[in-house]
């Protein structure tokens, strides 16, 4: 048998270099293309300190219970915080001066203090309407108290008892009680949520932190058990708020849930606040 | 006509070694990337390939840090002629419950050279499956519904975003890309 190499070979070249063209363009994507997915970071659990806030106290003036304030940085005044101390009333005049009333935590003595003068090497640099600021070792510390539109706003619900909502939270002395049929209503009426209350999520470099309240309809039940316009959700039953799903599994199990604890940061100053759901 | 057949033929093998030898593995990480940009994470996948098709089980999505879904099985087979991709057990997350059914059984997707302006997919879940058909075209995407009782009961909200059609006497959706 004669066989003729080069005339076959030549028939072969056309699909010898169709091979060889696909495989290059296969080699040239795989060069092209990424070897490795994108690493997947879960957003940071970085606790957050806060302020013990009782919802009772919301309805009284006085025996305000500030648990826990640490350093937090303001973004625009570098300010820290004082953890140990209950800001009771601020008597404002011109040139930040003033006097102020306080309370050291867990005791019952109230303090005077003017501008300039010192509470255990805190010195009382500048008083506000809202908030006043200490000076110790050349570090400023601000101390605020809460504002007085709230107060009124609380003390207008207390008056308002007449309606359904009203009778679904109950505040007592020691403890605000909501009854589940309240709950009940809202799981039933989703859309009914979103037309008393709407929230956006807060995003930080990390992801989701919190979701804040950007509006909020009076006399509902929202207003009422205390949340404001502005008061960023942190933490719900101490779960974090980092995600759209921690904001849904704590609603699926809200018909098993028999307290909330509402960790906020109102005016940048975390705050807790409690329910019992009976 | 014995160039063209010579033609078809080249053309037949260059595609072949084009498949055989494309860098699946590689094209499947590029889409988890850019998925990954739209906030859209596939997780503990066991990626598997062979020379024609590919097979990713256990994948968990997560969209916006959210755990939205556990899909069992994504079975693809592609011939550029004949493209199907078999995705089998689809989880939703429970806290989607109250929004839309949690378990779809399957999700089909096919290409036919044969329809070749269409791509054609089947969803089945227990209490209902979707026949969809899309117009690469027109981009136009229909939806045929079929739901059982139980569904239209629960999922009212999801209905909204429907049409019912009264001559299949169920829920049709469109939409134009």
């Amino acid at each position: 048998m004669n066989i003729n190499y080069n005339s076959l070979f030549k028939k072969l070249i056309p699909f010898l270099i169709i091979i060889f063209v696909a495989i290059v363009i296969d080699f040239i994507l795989y060069l092209s293309l990424p070897k490795e997915t994108l690493e997947y970071t879960q957003n940071s659990t970085e606790s957050l300190v806060y302020k013990r806030f009782e919802i009772q106290n919301a309805f009284k003036k006085q025996n305000k219970i500030i648990k826990k304030i640490t350093k937090i940085k303001k973004k625009k005044e570098d300010y820290l915080l004082l953890n140990n101390i209950n800001l009771l009333a601020i008597y404002a005049m011109n040139n930040n001066d003033g006097y102020i009333i306080i309370q050291e935590k867990n005791k019952n003595d109230t303090i005077i203090l003017s501008k300039d003068e010192e509470f255990k090497k805190y010195k009382l640099k500048s008083i506000y309407k809202t908030y006043v600021v200490f000076i110790k070792n050349n570090k400023e510390y601000k101390l605020s108290m809460r504002d007085e539109k709230s107060k009124d706003k609380y003390e207008t619900i207390t008056k308002d008892e007449t309606t359904k909502t009203v009778q679904e939270i109950s505040i007592n002395d020691d403890k605000v009680t909501i009854k589940r049929t309240l709950i009940d209503n809202y799981i039933e009426n989703f859309d009914k949520i979103w037309q008393d209350i709407s929230i956006v999520d807060v995003r930080t470099s990390n992801g989701i932190d919190g979701f804040k309240i950007s509006k909020i309809k009076a006399n509902t039940a929202f207003a009422k058990i205390g949340l404001q316009k502005g008061d960023i959700i942190k933490s719900i039953n101490n779960i974090k708020l980092k995600s759209y799903n921690d904001a849904f599994k704590i609603y699926k199990q809200i018909n098993k849930i028999k307290s909330l604890n509402i960790e906020i940061l109102r005016d940048n100053i975390p705050q807790e606040i409690y329910y019992e759901i009976k | 006509m014995r160039n063209l057949s010579k033609y078809f033929l080249y053309l037949v093998l260059f595609l072949s070694v084009f498949i055989l030898f494309l860098p699946k593995e590689q094209l499947f990480i590029y889409a988890v990337n850019k998925l990954y940009n739209e906030k859209i994470y596939l997780k503990d996948y066991i990626y598997k390939e062979s020379l024609t098709s590919t097979n990713i089980k256990n994948i968990n999505i997560i969209y916006d840090s959210i755990n939205i879904a556990n899909i069992n099985n994504i079975k693809s087979k592609l011939f550029l002629v004949y493209n199907n991709v078999d995705i089998r057990d689809i989880k939703l997350d429970d806290s989607l419950n109250s929004f839309v059914p949690s378990k779809i059984r399957y999700i089909n997707i096919n290409y036919n050279i044969l329809k070749p302006l269409y791509i054609y997919s089947k969803i089945d879940a227990k209490q209902y499956s979707v026949k969809i058909k899309f117009d690469i075209l027109n981009l136009k995407i229909k939806a045929i519904f079929k739901t059982s009782q139980f569904f239209r009961k629960k999922y009212p909200k999801l209905l909204k975003e429907l049409k019912y059609d009264k001559d299949i006497k169920d829920y049709t959706y469109e939409y134009k890309l």
